[in-house]
């Protein structure tokens, strides 16, 4: 039961005048931009842009700001700002073959039609902190080379001109469920859990691929693709009738390959899970696919022995804004309710009391 | 195609806001008689309360049937431009349905009635009348109305109420219907009960 | 895997263009624009969201991956030419100038002047642009190769 509580709104109102104080910092140091935000911290802009679900990165950049860095809180902030706009609809399906690719790298094949390249990565670093970056205007600029104008297939569809690998759900006309519309419901259609893992986060995504690969429902994932690029935004205006490209933007993708042994009705072949992000989200994107994959146990009669497995404890639990908001909740004024509590415990042990200097008096 | 789409609120947000409470009212306080809360041009033969109910309503989401002296140009490049809306011929899938002028009951037989989950999913049936100032009285009584609320309509059929009794038979599923005056509207949501139709 | 898609129109190709162009390029040009047509708006700005739609295993069945802010406006011409726009983002601005710049491509009189002026040198800064950062990705190609294992 909830029970109002009321007065505190001087307190409340100071605490928001420091806090905006402690978000500034020290005067004597430049105030930080959005936009420096925006290019500079671009990696937190794509998560929160991803786990926000809404693709606008000065308003992630605001959010980012405004929340100090606290990117859980920027997320939520994201999710409010977009409950405030007007829905215009649908965009056609983004179609990643025809991406401008600024890095691609699969773990499966070396030579690849359109070739790998790492792009701007931070694997093969040395993970030794910089000293470089303690100046300003204090970097090396990227090198150049001929570019290519060789197509860059999706490598999965290499395996599958083979049949080797199982051929992605043809019924691409059914209308997707949409979260935003829908309450999650069980059991979910794969098209809501990669919407609901979509927008999951990052951590918690991260540990339960991590349970996969340590035996919680082992699956023998390799990275097929992972690719990050520009990809145009198609949209069709009822008014006008035709399809529109609003713009670009940026996304990661990752395929994952996994074995799998077969069944009754399915020889053996390789299945695959999928995971993409808005902006550059490789750790995310291999995480969901791990997941994506993992969600399919029932689907493809694996054992249900993991919680990864699980969709019901994996979609219930992978909303940070949801869990945050539960979790810190904690803090607010329950003072009735564990007034309650505190009755009944007493209650409980003056019961006790009683019944025990009753069986003693009994003993004697 | 090249003609102008007529265009919608001046001032959307605010607009809106003040002809949704004005909706609210209408279906919460049934029969009583709501002012349009902007004026609005007709757009050919919607007139300026249906304009003010669709630019409320209706968005991309919200399929939309219109009958025949509606179903031109003129009001679909309307409903396109200011609303997104999906223009559709099946009765039974849209959830609201415009009609110039009062249909016979045949032709509402096949709109969305609601389902036992979801009652509210049914087609809201908004019909032009000519004036809610003149015209035959009709008592009203049902949730939202004090005692009785009498009602005078010009433009409704001899059928209309018949069909509205038997629209109140398969409570709670039904169709709400709304009155679209040229300079006012009122509600019939399918709780509201007819006590006598002069 | 490839799916047929229908030659894109002038229009949706201009359109693109514009919705693709950089802010100030566009609003630099179409200011340097003499003898522009009168507008009228239409609609004004206005900002909403789009749901994104990827696909199951990048081929496979659709499904929603996340939301975009939108802008579009819609403007008409003193010859009654519509133009309108639909823009990734909040600028107002942009979306308001793209479909002014739209309206005035479908005026026989003006398009041949508007692509010179307006459309093609966004095109070329665009695809300037595409093409160097194509270049930087290009030098870290990366050809791997295996050895063979010093077991037998």
């Amino acid at each position: 039961m909830f029970v109002a509580v009321k007065g505190g709104e001087k307190a409340i109102n100071n605490a928001h005048k420091l806090l905006a104080e402690a978000r500034r910092g020290d005067t004597s140091i430049p105030e930080i931009s959005i936009e420096q935000i925006e290019q500079q911290l671009s990696l937190s802009v794509d998560r929160v842009m991803s786990e926000g679900s809404l693709y606008d990165r000065l308003l992630a950049a605001t959010a980012i700001k405004q929340a100090r860095g606290d990117l859980i809180e920027a997320i939520f902030l994201v999710r409010a700002s977009r409950t405030t706009l007007t829905s215009f609809g649908y965009s056609q399906p983004l179609n990643t073959s025809e991406m401008q690719v600024l890095r691609r790298i699969s773990a499966t094949y070396k030579d690849l039609p359109g070739g790998q390249v790492l792009g701007p990565t931070f694997d093969y670093t040395h993970r030794l902190i910089d000293k470089n970056l303690e100046q300003t205007n204090n970097f090396p600029t990227a090198i150049k080379a001929p570019a290519s104008n060789e197509a860059t297939p999706h490598v999965l569809g290499l395996l599958s001109d083979e049949g080797l690998m199982e051929q992605p759900p043809t019924d691409t006309d059914a209308e997707p469920n949409d979260l935003t519309r829908e309450p999650l419901s069980f059991p979910a259609n794969r098209d809501t859990r990669l919407q609901s893992l979509a927008r999951g986060d990052e951590g918690f995504l991260l540990a339960l691929a991590y349970s996969t690969q340590r035996g919680y429902a082992r699956t023998h994932p390799f990275a097929g693709e992972i690719r990050i690029g520009k990809v145009a935004v198609e949209f069709t205006p009822e008014e006008l009738g035709f399809t529109l490209e609003l713009g670009e933007i940026e996304i990661t993708e990752c395929e994952m390959v996994n074995q799998f042994t077969g069944s009754k009705n399915t020889p053996p072949q390789f299945t695959r899970g999928y995971g993409i992000t808005f902006g550059q989200g490789e750790r995310k994107a291999m995480s969901m696919a791990l997941v994506d994959r993992a969600l399919r146990a029932e689907e493809l009669s694996e054992d249900l022995v993991a919680p990864a497995q699980d969709e019901e404890f994996v979609l219930s639990h992978c909303d940070n804004v949801q869990a945050t908001g539960f979790v810190e909740h904690l803090k607010l004024p329950h003072y009735v309710d564990f007034q309650a509590e505190l009755e009944l415990v007493r209650k409980m042990r003056a019961e006790q009391n009683v019944g025990q200097s009753q069986t003693s008096e009994a003993a004697e | 195609m090249n003609s102008l789409p007529a265009t919608g609120f001046p001032n959307p947000s605010e607009d809106a806001s003040h002809s949704f409470r004005g909706l609210l009212t209408a279906m919460s306080q049934p029969a009583s008689i709501q002012p349009l809360t902007t004026q609005l041009p007709s757009v050919g033969k919607l007139n300026p309360a249906s304009c003010l109910i669709a630019l409320t309503l209706v968005d991309h989401e919200s399929p939309v049937w219109l009958d025949d002296d509606l179903d031109d140009e003129t009001v679909k490049q309307f409903f396109k431009f200011n609303c997104s809306a999906p223009l559709i011929k099946q009765q039974s899938k849209a959830m609201l349905a415009f009609f110039s002028h009062c249909p016979s009951p045949q032709g509402l037989a096949n709109f969305n009635k609601g389902n036992a989950s979801y009652p509210d999913a049914s087609t809201t049936l908004i019909i032009q009348v000519k004036s809610l100032s003149s015209g035959n009285a009709v008592t009203l009584t049902g949730p939202g109305i004090q005692t009785e609320q009498v009602l005078k309509v010009d433009g409704l059929n001899k059928y209309f109420w018949a069909w509205f009794k038997t629209n109140q038979t398969i409570f709670p599923l039904g169709n709400d219907v709304i009155l679209a005056a040229p300079d006012c509207l009122a509600a019939l949501p399918r709780t509201t009960k007819i006590v006598e139709v002069s | 895997m490839t799916q047929i898609k229908p030659e894109k129109t002038n229009r949706q190709n201009w359109m693109a263009v514009l919705a693709k162009a950089n802010w100030t390029d566009l609003a630099m040009l179409w200011d340097d624009f003499g003898n522009k047509p009168d507008f009228k708006i239409l609609r004004p700005a206005e900002t909403g969201l789009i749901m994104l739609r990827a696909r199951t295993g990048a081929v496979g069945a659709a499904f929603n991956m996340g939301e975009a802010t939108v802008t579009r406006s819609s403007v008409v011409s003193d010859s009654q030419i519509q133009g309108h726009a639909y823009i990734l983002g909040r600028n107002g601005l942009h979306a308001e100038v793209a479909a002014e710049v739209d309206a005035a491509l479908q005026d026989d009189a003006l398009h041949q002047v508007v692509m010179a002026r307006i459309i093609n040198p966004l095109k070329t800064a665009a695809s300037n642009k595409k093409h160097q950062a194509q270049q930087k990705t290009a030098a870290t190609k990366v050809d791997f190769f295996t050895l063979v294992r010093g077991e037998d």
